[in-house]
């Protein structure tokens, strides 16, 4: 007949967990892979949104309200994790850019100084 | 007329869920892959907004304009300006060996080999029937003021510390030689007179 | 103590007394006073020898016993070092010396000192040009009082003592010109030839010693006289002296005579003694030394079983034969008078081997007289030919030299025996003597002995018969070649000139000589010698060596010596107790019950047989005449007659086997000496190889447990030290290279080991 005679299945808790751990599988891999610091930076990001997805998620799949109103704990602790996240990209970038003024390169291979 | 009222909520959940999810894993997936450090940005800029997007079917729609306004508008921009300031060229490549790549590429692989598994295996509960998406943003604003009254004034006082150190850490040494220099003639100044 | 004892004390005592003055101040003396001075004192003991032997015909009486002529003898023992176990009946448990004089000291001492001082006389002139004078004069001493003293001895081992120190001047004295090296060889080996006989004697000594537990003469005599029957002695202590063991103590006794007297095998030592000055040859090596070895035979003659009579006699036959063949063919003129020496020892040897106690001494005595002017006359030949001693390069000295000519001449009669109708010089009695012994030995050896074959006892008579031919040649030849014909040296024979003061000694020998055998006493003094040993012994051992009548004949016990035809001195009352010096035990009895032997009883009438059969066998007692008469002939125009023999090859051969004294002196090198260098040359190697080895493989080892040690200490040790600081370094290398300070490197490692665990833990839950 028609698609839309097609079953649809229901996006379920899953769907956007499986998402997250794949959002947060590439931020793990961007920060391993990458050699620029902001690059880093990029994938530190990726990894909160991921973490932030998952929140979100279990927060809208699972009721746990008090008084008739939904619990909000998911959606307040992204979006303390949003704050944080900015703090730290702030900070990072600051490091990021003292780092450029002392090494000329954004490289962190250049950032072996701890070399044993 | 039965075609368009045949759209379910599910179907339409279904496809916003699929258009947003996929933007915001193929930025990812870019993200990774890209080598230009400002593609990268821009990959992290689609990401973000696909996962604002996911926000919203998520019924959460302060956490997506804060999303989009902090993240997307603000960090984001905060990365780029880094990216500007550090990069001799936006086409400077830094190319990660092989072997770290497939360390990576197995690491990547292994834990999401594990984690599908894990969430595969486990048994979530459906949606809440009672709850028709509706979040009031007045709920938000008392539990932040309410019961999470301490991290949201922790929040407050790490911005400012953020803020501080940030601005610290980024001036730079140049004025320190600056001062040095200055301090010298005052000194042979003192000498003179004791 | 008895006079004569105390005289010939004395006679002993002076030499001695005359060597530590020579040796002290001998050589401030000089020449020639150091030579009066030494003839003084052997003169002495001349005066004194003479005072004793008058003393002793006087007789006397000591400790209640008669001592004399014919009578007991004077023994005085004197107890010297104590030891364990003693059966001596004068002095329990004592090794003892001491003083015996019986008439054959008295005659022995006699001979001694006047042949003594004859060749000190001698000696004045004859070493006058030698630039060690005195010290001849002090050896002389020494050997003086050194053969006095053993002449004096009463005790074996005084005997011995004395032995010894006559074997000590004889070295010194032919090794007297030491820088000739043949000199100082000859003395050495002399020495040594000497202490092998010597080691047989001790062999004898000790057995001797160990069963009887002393060692004086006449206890000796008494206990061990019956050894003549040749059966076991009980002796008084309890235990049994086999016959066998007595005869190996009479030839070990016999050995030393044999190195001394220089008998076959051990007489090679004496020819090469000629090394020594004329004077000593004449002194030790012709009338006292050597003579010493047949004393001593005479001494122990009653302790001896018939077997080592028969051994003695076959050693003297032996030798007297073998001598008198090399001295035929030598061509030095001392060497043919030592090789007439030895051929003369032989015959006193064969006499005690054959029984002729007397005949064996009283030879010795009349040999001295003319062997000694033998030698002082070659002496005299030899100084005037200027030191020259071959006898190709003599002749017709007879004109030049007439006073040593005519001397020595008396002196080859004498040896060579001469006598007509029964009177003759010195050397026919006592040769005839012997010779009538021998063929009496022969008879009574025919006599029905048991078991043993005897035919070739007989060749005991009849090679001294045969040797009494050839020595007269031999000597004949001697004196012909070299006073007699035209000179073979005219320069020698031009220089040749004769000195005076040798003349004494010269024509007092030749007197001797003539006067000795008859007129001197000489003959009686031994045969009363013989008597008082007999005596102490308790029976008559002489005459026979195979006695053929056993025990129990009454009416041999008394019986004297058949030689003397007087009637006996009484040995019958003499039983032990007789017996000077102390108490005597009933050993008699003891050695009565055991075997007696005695002369059998028609021993008379087998003296005569013997007397006709020497008579025979001497061509009727003119044997002398004969070979004195060969050998005038064969060389009265010097060499021609013998060269012209030498051409005939076996002649040759011969003749050249005899010169070279029968090689006996190679044999003794290639077997002896080549044995000891042999074995010494192993002993090398085994020390070389061995012990060597030994002391070598253990430094070596220690040197390798040493370098196992340093490795040990290098690689192990140090190995653990610095392998630890390795270890430590490694360690830290390998914990360092994780921190390369790379951070994207910690953060993969991070990420790594949180995948892992997730996945881990994830897998673990989802499997339960």
């Amino acid at each position: 007949m028609s698609l839309l005679a097609i079953q649809v299945t229901t996006i379920g808790l899953h769907h956007y967990l499986v998402l997250g751990a794949f959002l947060f599988v590439c931020g793990l891999m961007t920060i391993l892979l990458k050699r620029n610091a902001i690059g880093i930076l990029m994938g530190v990001e990726l990894v909160l949104n991921a973490a932030n997805v998952n929140l979100v998620a279990f927060n809208y799949f699972s009721y746990a309200g008090t008084n008739g109103a939904p619990a909000l704990n998911g959606q307040i602790f992204a979006v303390f994790v949003i704050v944080l996240a900015a703090a730290e990209a702030a900070v990072a970038l600051a490091i990021f850019l003292n780092f450029y003024n002392n090494f000329t390169t954004i490289d962190v291979e250049r950032a072996s100084n701890l070399k044993g | 007329m039965d075609a368009i009222n045949s759209i379910t909520n599910a179907h339409a959940e279904a496809v916003l869920f699929y258009l947003f999810g996929g933007m915001a894993a193929l930025s990812a997936l870019l993200l990774v892959l890209s080598r230009n450090i400002v593609r990268t940005a821009v990959c992290l800029l689609f990401t973000l907004m696909g996962v604002a997007g996911l926000y919203f079917l998520l019924h959460a729609e302060f956490l997506a304009a804060v999303q989009l306004v902090v993240y997307a508008g603000g960090t984001l921009i905060l990365i780029i300006f880094g990216v500007m300031l550090t990069s001799k060229s936006p086409f400077s490549k830094f190319e990660p060996k092989p072997g770290e790549v497939a360390v990576a590429l197995t690491v990547g692989m292994v834990l999401f080999g594990a984690l599908v598994l894990a969430l595969h295996s486990f048994p979530f509960p459906a949606a809440s029937p009672d709850v028709q998406g509706k979040y009031p943003l007045v709920g938000l604003g008392q539990a932040l003021l309410g019961d999470y009254l301490i991290p949201f004034e922790i929040a407050s006082v790490l911005l400012l510390v953020v803020m501080i150190g940030a601005a610290y850490l980024a001036k730079g040494r140049r004025h320190e030689a600056e001062d040095m220099k200055h301090t010298t003639p005052a000194s042979k100044t003192m000498r003179q007179w004791s | 103590m008895p006079t004569p004892a105390l005289l010939l004390l004395i006679a002993v005592l002076l030499p001695l007394v005359s060597f530590t003055l020579l040796v002290f101040v001998g050589k401030k003396m000089g020449n020639p006073l150091a030579g009066y001075v030494g003839t003084l004192f052997i003169a002495g003991s001349l005066a004194c020898s003479a005072a004793a032997t008058f003393s002793w015909l006087d007789g006397g009486k000591h400790n209640g016993v008669d001592w004399g002529f014919g009578k007991a003898p004077i023994n005085l023992p004197y107890a010297w070092i104590p030891v364990g176990n003693g059966i001596s009946q004068t002095h329990q448990g004592f090794l003892d010396v001491g003083i015996y004089v019986d008439s054959l000291t008295v005659v022995m001492f006699f001979m001694i000192t006047g042949v003594a001082t004859l060749v000190h006389i001698f000696s004045i002139g004859y070493m006058h040009e030698d630039k060690r004078f005195p010290r001849f004069f002090t050896y002389l001493g020494l050997f003086c009082f050194s053969m006095l003293g053993l002449v004096i001895g009463g005790t074996t081992l005084h005997l011995f003592i004395f032995w010894e120190l006559v074997g000590l001047c004889s070295y010194l004295l032919i090794g007297f010109w030491y820088e000739k090296k043949s000199a100082s060889n000859a003395a050495i080996k002399a020495f040594v030839t000497n202490r092998v006989g010597d080691f047989g004697f001790l062999i004898g000594f000790g057995i001797l010693f160990y069963h009887l537990g002393n060692v004086s003469l006449p206890d000796m005599w008494r206990i061990l006289g019956s050894a003549g029957a040749g059966q076991a002695i009980t002796l008084p202590g309890g235990g049994v002296f086999t016959a066998g063991l007595l005869t190996i103590m009479g030839i070990g006794l016999f050995f030393g005579a044999m190195g001394k007297s220089a008998q076959f095998p051990l007489h090679v030592w004496l020819p090469d003694a000629m090394e020594g000055p004329t004077p000593v040859s004449a002194l030790i090596h012709a009338a006292t030394m050597v003579a010493a070895g047949v004393y001593l035979c005479g001494r122990i003659f009653p302790v001896l079983t018939p077997d080592a009579k028969l051994f003695i006699g076959i050693i003297g036959c032996t030798t007297l034969t073998m001598a008198a063949l090399i001295a035929i063919a030598q061509s030095d003129i001392k060497k043919v008078l030592a090789y007439s020496t030895l051929s003369q020892l032989g015959y006193m040897i064969l006499a005690i081997g054959v029984g002729s106690w007397v005949g064996a001494l009283f030879h010795l005595i009349t040999h001295a007289f003319f062997k000694a002017l033998l030698f002082l006359g070659s002496g005299s030949v030899i100084h005037a030919a200027h030191h020259e001693q071959e006898l190709p390069q003599y002749g017709g000295l007879l004109r030049k030299i007439p006073v040593t000519g005519i001397t020595f001449l008396i002196a080859v009669f004498a040896i060579a025996g001469f006598g007509i109708a029964g009177w003759g010089f010195s050397g026919f009695y006592s040769k005839d003597l012997i010779l009538q012994h021998a063929a009496a030995f022969g008879f009574l050896s025919d006599h029905g002995f048991t078991g043993k074959g005897h035919n070739y006892l007989w060749l005991l008579f009849w090679l001294p018969a045969i040797i009494a031919y050839v020595t007269p040649f031999y000597m004949m030849r001697c004196w012909t070649l070299t006073f007699w014909g035209k000179p073979r040296n005219q320069h020698l024979y031009d220089h040749a000139h004769e000195t005076p003061v040798l003349y004494i000694p010269l024509v007092v020998l030749a007197i001797a000589s003539i006067i000795g055998g008859k007129y001197m006493g000489v003959r009686e003094m031994i045969e009363k010698a013989q008597i008082e040993m007999n005596a102490i012994v308790g029976h008559d051992v002489f005459v026979s060596a195979w006695p053929t009548a056993k025990e129990g004949d009454a009416t041999h016990e008394s019986e004297a010596a058949p030689t003397e035809k007087a009637a006996a001195e009484e040995p019958g009352a003499t039983h032990g107790e007789k017996h000077a010096g102390g108490g005597s035990i009933g050993g008699k009895t003891a050695v009565d019950k055991a075997e007696v032997p005695h002369p059998p009883a028609d021993t008379a009438e087998i003296l005569e047989h013997g007397e006709h059969q020497m008579h025979s066998a001497l061509a009727g007692g003119w044997a002398w005449a004969i070979a004195l008469g060969a050998g005038f002939l064969m060389y009265m125009n010097g060499y021609g007659i013998a060269n012209a023999l030498m051409k005939i090859p076996p002649v040759r051969w011969i003749h050249t086997w005899l010169y070279r004294r029968m090689y006996f002196d190679e044999l003794y090198k290639a077997v002896f000496v080549g044995t000891v260098m042999f074995l010494s040359s192993l002993a090398a190697i085994f020390d070389r190889l061995v012990v060597d080895g030994i002391v070598n493989g253990v430094a070596s080892l220690g040197r390798h447990l040493a370098d196992l040690m340093g490795a040990n200490d290098k690689y192990v040790i140090d190995g653990a030290v610095n392998g630890a600081g390795s270890l430590a370094h490694s360690l830290g290398r390998a914990v360092r290279s994780p921190q390369t300070g790379r951070v994207r490197m910690y953060v993969t490692v991070m990420m790594c080991a949180i995948a892992l665990g997730v996945a881990g833990a994830i897998v673990v839950v989802l499997s339960r």
